[in-house]
């Protein structure tokens, strides 16, 4: 579904400022595995998030000694997490009704 | 927004490496921080990394997929493919110095003949006239004499018809005086105005620069004399005083006060050029400017002064309902008050009956509109054709280049290339050609506008110094012939481009042999197009030129041996309205202070010398015989034809003229004693034939005042003879002066010349002007400058448009030689392979030279042939629409054209042909 990956990151940083790989890591873990990202998809998605403004970057060293760009979310992105997630509940809500109904 | 606007421009401002490193490092961290938790798994640092590329893929193409998502990535990206597409195209010309060199001349020469041509044209007679001209309608009067002329009417019909009228437009009509003495605080000088009614500028709609411009209440008998100037008398003459409003200047020797300036731009309504007229005056001022005002508004008479009649229609009213009424007013007119006859001595011009047939026609579609009178749209039209030659060779060029491209196209396309690629490809090169073309446009046309003010500049302020004219590259035509030529040369290319994008990969390549055997017909179709379209675009030239200009005669220009170093003022005392007592001692002032002043070896008063025929009040005419064939007598009535010279004792000596006999004037021959002359030698010859002249008796009929063309008949004795005037083999009026002392005759336009010490006389012309004006500040030069240039001045402008319109044909045809050849040779050298195979099977040279010449030479007959017929087709359309006749295309046009294209078509078979025989059948079968 478009625009489900970014909902998506938007959610793995609402935990805490982490870096792409982390973010990777952290979807994994949310998703159980059910989901496969492509890890090439990903970073287009950050950017993408970056430039909306939803997101700020830093560049720091990570737990593994390395360097490596940091995203957060900015007040923005929290708003729009929220929005999408509203939103993303009624859809899921409406549909299944729909699905679900029987007549 | 501010944030993201920081954002945006800290993007942009690490510049380019940050942009491009940046991601890279990221995703590498990624990669690195995934082996980091392969190697903890188990794996070795070398399988790790691996693992974890393979896993994450193409870093390239995320890190591309990143780039294009960004703002300006895209616009990057792209501005990339077409660096790239212009190296590559400018390598691809390199590669062909031949082709692009040609391309960027012909390019070069198109664009800037035609931006020079048309600059100097918009400078002299295009530009906007500075007044809103929708719905201006002028009066026309035609006669049955000349049905195609605009004659101009006199004041009580313009009266007459202004009362019978009963709808729009109301009229208002102008009369123009030329050399009348305007003089301001600081100079004085012969000027053009006009004398316009009140309504005038009203019904132009001129807002005033300065002041005010003329109003109705102006032009009231009895009125206080106003004047507005012009723009340019008033920068040149007035120093562009911003405070000249208010103050008393003279015109015509009246006090007018000066109420406004008009705007820039503005001459008039009909004038062509700027800076012709001076001022404007009304025309209740007329009587007291010029005789020829005298009792012009009386009903009996109609005469006087031609007046043109214009006014504005306005909707809703129509140029016909208006044209309706002036006619029916005109027949009525003609039935009250017939105008006069024609008086003629040819019987057949003296019974054409006279009307008024008056008509309105619109003013830009009068021939007043230089770009709407016939001359005006012939010359326009010159340029052009010389930029459709050259487009037309140009889209050659690059039709027939793209056409041997077939294979590189197809290995492009094989490789992957898409079809929007290719085309841009080929655009690139067109582009590149264009942007160097552009800039030898530039140049070109610089240097054309150069050659033009140096050889113009000097006789243009001769002729009329108060002409300014702003000498320029207009960038608006620059613009406009470049894109047309850019135009030409883009569709060339697109079109093979297209065309050979659409072709299937595989066929290309694998048919590439058959490809690229010459497809002869093709060409050669292309070849006869070519010749065709130039030939037709030639000859339309020539017939233009022929219809704008007939060579002045070079036998008029005047050998001016010697003239370079001499200053000439001529002042027109008689128009000024100073006598005779106030000029002889106003030449005396200024020839005194001009012969002490440095740099001058000698100045002397002279009325002019026979040679300045063209200058108005030049030398004055006289006719002279002797007392055994008395005027009467003679069967010409009036003797013979000679100019007359007044001049002073030591003018012989300034002017260098050396004597041939006798003696010249003395100190003797003053006011009262014996009349005295002397005559150029061939003067004498006529008169006296081989007989001594001097001693001799001569009855000399001089005009003594132009204006009321009185002629005196003196009796004069010949006290010596010298030598013509420039020398040389000349025309007859040349050679007979007749030179009479000054103290003896006075002429009403009198001048002073003055010698140089060094080869220029330009040095002391404003010596000579500085003096004239502190003499007398009402003086005003009739001519002032370097002699030749007077003498030769207008036959310098007639030779300069002559000329250069005959090259400009000239130009067309080299262009379409040189195109000719290009795209042949290119043709003829493709044909290498097959003259190989030829010579292989058997065929001699003599027999591959024929072939080739047959071939080469027959789609030039083909073309010039097509050339003829175009252009005689083109000739007779544009022939409707002229009443002037253009001449026939003839022998001498169409071998014009024909002969240097086959020479041209000649030397592009041989050169290429004489290789192709050359070659020897191994290499050439080998090359199949």
């Amino acid at each position: 579904v478009p625009g489900t990956l970014e909902l998506l990151i938007l959610k793995t940083l609402s935990l805490g400022e982490r870096h792409g790989y982390g973010v990777l890591l952290r979807l994994q873990q949310l998703t159980g595995g059910a989901l496969t990202i492509e890890q090439g998809a990903l970073y287009p998605a950050l950017h993408r998030l970056e430039r909306q403004g939803l997101v700020d970057t830093e560049w720091g060293i990570s737990e593994n000694n390395r360097r490596a760009k940091y995203y957060r979310l900015t007040a923005e992105g929290r708003k729009r997490l929220r929005e999408e997630t509203d939103d993303w509940n009624r859809v899921v809500g409406i549909m299944a009704a729909a699905l679900l109904s029987r007549d | 927004m501010f944030k993201r606007l920081t954002r945006f421009l800290a993007a942009l401002r690490p510049g380019r490496r940050r942009f491009e490193r940046e991601p890279i490092d990221e995703l590498r961290a990624h990669i690195d921080h995934r082996a980091d938790d392969l190697e903890r798994a188990g794996l070795s640092r070398p399988e790790a990394h691996r693992r974890a590329r393979v896993e994450f893929g193409a870093v390239e193409a995320v890190r591309d997929q990143i780039r294009t998502s960004r703002p300006l990535g895209r616009l990057r990206r792209s501005a990339g493919a077409a660096m790239s597409d212009l190296a590559i195209a400018a390598r691809r010309l390199r590669q062909a110095p031949a082709f692009t060199v040609f391309a960027v001349i012909t390019l070069g020469l198109g664009i800037g003949v035609a931006t020079a041509a048309y600059s100097g044209m918009y400078a002299f007679a295009l530009r906007p006239r500075a007044f809103d001209t929708r719905g201006v309608v002028l009066l026309n009067q035609t006669t049955a004499r000349d049905p195609t002329d605009a004659v101009p009417i006199t004041w009580v019909d313009f009266e007459d018809l202004r009362s019978q009228q009963r709808s729009a437009p109301p009229l208002a009509a102008w009369t123009g005086l030329s050399g009348v003495p305007l003089t301001s605080p600081s100079q004085s000088n012969l000027a053009g105005i006009e004398l316009v009614t009140g309504n005038y500028f009203q019904t132009l709609g001129v807002r005033p620069a300065l002041g005010r411009m003329l109003q109705p209440t102006d032009d009231i008998p009895g009125a206080a004399p106003v004047a507005v100037l012009a723009d340019s008398a008033w920068r040149v003459q007035f120093d562009a005083d911003p405070d000249v409003v208010g103050t008393v200047s003279r015109i015509g020797g009246v006090a007018v006060e000066i109420v406004g300036v008009a705007p820039p731009g503005f001459r008039g309504v009909t004038s062509a050029a700027v800076g012709i007229n001076a001022a404007w005056v009304p025309v209740s001022l007329g009587p007291a400017l010029s005789p020829r005002f005298e009792s012009f508004r009386d009903p009996a008479r109609r005469a006087g002064p031609a007046f043109r009649a214009f006014g504005r229609v306005r909707p809703p009213a129509t140029i016909e309902a208006a044209t309706a009424e002036v006619r029916t007013i005109s027949a009525r007119l003609d039935t009250t008050t017939p105008l006069p006859r024609y008086q003629s001595a040819d019987p057949a011009v003296a019974a054409l009956p006279r009307t008024r047939n008056w008509s309105l026609i619109s003013l830009d579609e009068s021939s007043a509109s230089f770009s709407a009178s016939e001359a005006g749209r012939m010359v326009l039209a010159l340029p052009v054709l010389v930029l459709l030659v050259a487009c037309t060779n140009l889209a050659n060029l690059f039709l027939s280049r793209s056409t041997t491209r077939r294979q590189e196209i197809a290995v492009r396309a094989a490789l992957g290339a898409s079809r929007a690629q290719l085309v841009r490809l080929e655009m690139s090169e067109a582009a590149l050609v264009g942007a160097a073309g552009g800039l030898v446009g530039g140049l070109v046309a610089h240097g054309v506008m150069t050659w033009a003010m140096g050889v113009l500049g000097e006789p243009l302020a001769v002729l009329t110094p108060q002409l300014t004219l702003l000498w320029r590259i207009e960038p608006m035509f620059f613009a406009a012939t470049g894109a047309g030529a850019l135009l030409s040369m883009v569709v060339a290319g697109l079109i093979p481009a297209l065309h050979l994008t659409r072709s299937h990969v595989g066929r290309a390549l694998t048919v590439d042999t058959m490809a690229s055997l010459p497809r002869w017909r093709g060409r050669s179709n292309l070849i006869a197009l070519q010749v065709g379209v130039s030939v037709a675009l030639f000859l339309i030239t020539a017939v233009s030129v022929r219809f704008v200009v007939k060579p002045p005669d070079d036998r008029n220009l005047v050998p001016t041996a010697g003239f370079e170093r001499l200053a000439v003022a001529t002042v027109p005392f008689g128009r000024l309205g100073i006598d005779e007592a106030r000029a002889r001692e106003t030449l005396d002032t200024i020839v005194a202070a001009v012969r002490t002043a440095p740099g001058v070896d000698a100045a002397s008063i002279v009325s002019g010398l026979p040679d300045f025929r063209f200058v108005r009040g030049g030398a004055a005419a006289a006719f002279l015989t002797t007392p055994e064939k008395p005027f009467d007598a003679d069967p010409t009535g009036r003797g013979v034809r000679a100019g007359l010279v007044s001049a002073s004792p030591d003018a012989f000596a300034t002017v260098g003229v050396p004597l041939v006999a006798g003696r010249l004037f003395g100190v003797g021959d003053v006011a009262g004693a014996p009349r005295v002359i002397v005559l150029s030698e061939g003067l004498a010859a006529q008169l006296f034939e081989s007989g001594p002249a001097v001693g001799r008796l001569v009855l000399v009929s001089a005009e003594a005042d132009a204006a009321t063309a009185a002629w005196t008949t003196v009796e004069a004795t010949v006290i010596g003879v010298v030598g013509n005037v420039g020398g040389g083999p000349d025309p007859w009026n040349r050679r007979r002066a007749v030179w009479m002392p000054f103290a003896q005759q006075y002429v009403p336009t009198m001048g002073v010349f003055a010698r140089s010490k060094d080869e220029d006389a330009r040095s002391i012309v404003t010596v000579l002007s500085d003096a004239m004006r502190r003499a007398d500040p009402d003086v005003a030069a009739l001519a002032i400058g370097r002699a030749d240039i007077i003498v030769n001045g207008p036959l310098v402008f007639l030779r300069f448009i002559a000329t250069s319109a005959g090259s400009l044909g000239t130009l067309a045809l080299a262009l379409a030689m040189a195109g000719l050849y290009g795209v042949l040779s290119h043709v003829v050298s493709r044909r290498r392979r097959e003259m190989g195979l030829r010579i292989a099977l058997g065929a001699d040279r003599a027999r591959i030279l024929r072939l080739i010449f047959r071939g080469g030479f027959r789609p030039v007959l083909e073309g010039i042939f097509i050339g003829y017929g175009v252009a005689w087709v083109l000739r007779q359309l544009v022939q409707v629409g002229f009443t002037g006749s253009l001449s026939a295309i003839d022998v001498a046009m169409v071998s014009s054209a024909a002969v240097p294209m086959l020479g041209a078509a000649a030397i592009a078979c041989y050169l290429p042909a004489r290789r192709a025989a050359r070659v020897d059948p191994n290499v050439a079968l080998k090359d199949l």
